[in-house]
């Protein structure tokens, strides 16, 4: 029995979606490099081991295939690109109208029968997302029903609550956060994960709020309920996601705009802040947080090589500066000077990175 | 089946989360309405359609509607001594001090308030309405061809406009016309319902409840009033948390006949039909709508 006959019958297990697809696009590159050295070196493998090889490798490209729908050409990944905005479109809007259809309808229903709807709902959808998980291997009609199900548990709580005229708890968000967590690890699906980091985060500020003394539908009006949250959300990469390792990227990505949107509010509002301080000095001490804090947390990325952070401290950083520097200069300075002294700290900052780029590279 | 649960772990719980949530909720909705049956009548003065609901919902609500005795008693519902009883902290009326601005101290807290409907507090203000009326009135020296107490809007306009011109002035004539219309829908239309008293939350002693009077969370914020030409901190209450109350399919149906002809049910204080809803609290005092009555709308 030859390599590749064992293979065609025990492929090889991946985490993910993209881990199928990266182990896909590193078997094309191969290919493509082969041919390529082929013709400008002449270099061509013994053709037993080619075949070996090839036929190894048609054996995963058919399994990739088969088991995750995984893009074998460009054209290919276009379509799956279009598609996949297609399913988000498809899920946000299906759940949109289970949503509206229900409010159009539930005042022709008994009290029972409403409670019973609204509790099945739910139910069926994650049934039927259940039933296509195993037969669909692309999962975009599995992640459009899993989206509807946390939909209709959403719908679920909001009815119980008017029908029984219950005062609105936070602790809803912590049950769709869990619900949404649940789901998008057991569907591999991002928007139930980013469902669930808002839900989560949305409950973590409001406790944050209360705790403060203040009622919880408030916790907006004080940008500081969101810091510890965003410290919560980024510490939640450090857990080992199993079959998820691209999840990570995402609670750091949320974490970081949980944490630099109320930094760059407060760094020009200092009314919304619990500290007792003068308004001005908490702005100052907010602007100058926010400066350290998005360059320290670049040079983390860039240590630990998290681009997504590196990218979101970086993006935040020159928002911060460009803003500030509006706000000091655009009165006082000629129009010209102003975008020159901009333009020249861009170069700075981009002189600065590829000083980092090349000693990275020294290093390696 | 086992391998099927040991397969799909998170599925089955996400299964038992939603069964859990709404069986939480309803048994201890259930449980709290058994033991008590405290019950309060509200009409179509206190209980005002909810216009949030359109023509894309075919649920029906009602929002609550109350007063306070700041239009003609100029005295705060809840005073200093008051506000620290209900957890506010001494240091937030120290006006001096930057902390107020800052909110270092919550300058909001959640508290019981007691409600008392169609009781001595409304009496109350409508007699002091009265008076403010009446002494208006005779400031205009038009005393004696207005008898407001026994007259409708209509007759009181005919009224009125046989008032000889030369002896009273038309904007005269719009200043008393508006004044008695503002006593008149107090009387009539206006809600009935007054904010008689504010509990800590952690209030162990809540007072008996009377037939008219119930308790209802909500949120008390400070704020600033002037009295005598001098800035105080009072509180006032500045949100209730359930002020919504949700009509059952069953009574739904019984409103809508007041309105055969229009496809919206609509519960409009001008309709010739009046409601009163029968509110239960349970123990929780979370209200619920238990019956609905129509009745024709008396002439005033």
């Amino acid at each position: 029995m030859t390599q590749a006959d064992i293979h065609a019958q025990n492929p090889p297990q991946y985490p993910s979606k993209l881990g199928a697809q990266k182990r896909l696009d590193q078997i094309l590159a191969f290919e493509n490099e082969l041919k390529t050295l082929n013709n400008e070196l002449g270099i061509q493998i013994d053709s037993g081991e080619q075949d070996l090889i090839s036929a190894h490798h048609q054996s995963i490209k058919e399994s990739l295939k088969k088991h995750w729908d995984s893009d074998i050409n460009l054209t290919e990944k276009k379509l799956s690109k279009a598609m996949k905005i297609a399913s988000l479109f498809g899920a946000l809007t299906l759940t949109a109208s289970i949503y509206l259809f229900f409010y159009q309808i539930w005042g022709n229903f008994t009290q029972t029968s409403q409670i019973i709807i609204v509790t099945i709902a739910p139910i069926i959808a994650l049934t039927g997302a259940q039933f296509l998980h195993h037969r669909e291997s692309s999962g975009y009609f599995t992640h459009i029903l899993a989206l509807l199900s946390m939909g209709c548990f959403v719908l679920n709580l909001n009815v119980l609550g008017v029908i029984y005229n219950l005062e609105p708890t936070p602790n809803a968000f912590l049950v769709w956060g869990i619900f949404a967590f649940l789901l998008a690890f057991h569907f591999k699906t991002y928007l139930l994960l980013i469902a669930g980091i808002l839900s989560i985060g949305g409950f973590l500020s409001a406790q944050v709020g209360t705790w403060c003394g203040f009622y919880w539908l408030n916790f907006s009006e004080h940008p500081e309920n969101f810091i510890p949250t965003a410290v919560a959300i980024f510490c939640l990469s450090f857990i080992p996601h199993i079959n998820n390792h691209d999840f990570a990227k995402h609670f750091r990505i949320w974490g970081l705009l949980y944490l630099f949107i109320p930094l760059l509010i407060l760094s020009h509002w200092g009314r919304g802040s619990y500290l007792s301080w003068d308004h001005h000095t908490i702005e100052v001490f907010y602007q100058v947080l926010t400066f350290l804090g998005s360059g320290a947390l670049a040079f983390l990325g860039i240590k630990k090589s998290w681009s997504e952070v590196i990218n979101t401290a970086i993006t935040f950083f020159i928002i911060f500066f460009y803003t500030k520097f509006f706000d000091w200069c655009w009165d006082i300075m000629p129009k010209a000077l102003f975008f020159l002294i901009l333009s020249l700290l861009s170069i700075l900052i981009l002189t600065i990175f590829k000083r980092l780029r090349n000693e990275k590279k020294a290093i390696k | 089946m086992k391998t099927f649960i040991l397969n799909n772990k998170l599925l089955v719980v996400s299964l038992i989360i939603i069964v859990l949530t709404n069986l939480w909720i309803i048994t201890s909705i259930e449980m709290s309405r058994s033991s008590t049956d405290h019950q309060v009548i509200l009409s179509f003065r206190e209980l005002r359609p909810n216009y949030s609901y359109r023509s894309d919902n075919s649920g029906m609500s009602v929002r609550l509607k109350w007063q306070s005795d700041y239009l003609y008693n100029d005295s705060p519902i809840l005073s200093e001594e008051k506000l620290i009883q209900l957890g506010f902290l001494p240091n937030v009326f120290d006006l001096t001090s930057r902390k107020f601005y800052t909110d270092t101290y919550p300058t909001e807290q959640d508290v019981w308030f007691l409600f008392e409907v169609d009781g001595p507090l409304f009496e109350d203000k409508v007699l002091k309405s009265k008076e403010k009326l009446a002494a208006f009135i005779d400031s205009t020296a038009t005393s004696e061809w207005i008898d407001y107490d026994n007259i409708t809007i209509e007759q009181f306009k005919e009224q009125l406009e046989k008032v000889d011109t030369n002896h009273i002035s038309r904007s005269l004539k719009q200043k008393i016309k508006s004044r008695w219309q503002q006593f008149h829908r107090l009387s009539h239309e206006d809600s009935r319902l007054m904010v008689k008293d504010a509990f800590s939350l952690n209030e162990t002693n809540l007072p008996q409840l009377s037939k008219n009077e119930f308790l209802a969370k909500g949120k008390v914020k400070l704020n600033f009033r002037n009295q005598d030409g001098e800035t105080k901190i009072a509180g006032r209450l500045s949100e209730l948390y359930t002020d919504t109350y949700h009509v059952p399919s069953g009574y739904m149906d019984q409103l809508k006949e007041t309105k055969s002809h229009t496809y919206r049910p609509r519960l409009s204080r001008y309709n010739k039909e009046q409601y009163f809803m029968q509110v239960q609290f349970d123990s929780q005092n979370r209200p619920r709508i238990s019956s609905v009555q129509i009745r024709m709308k008396e002439k005033n």
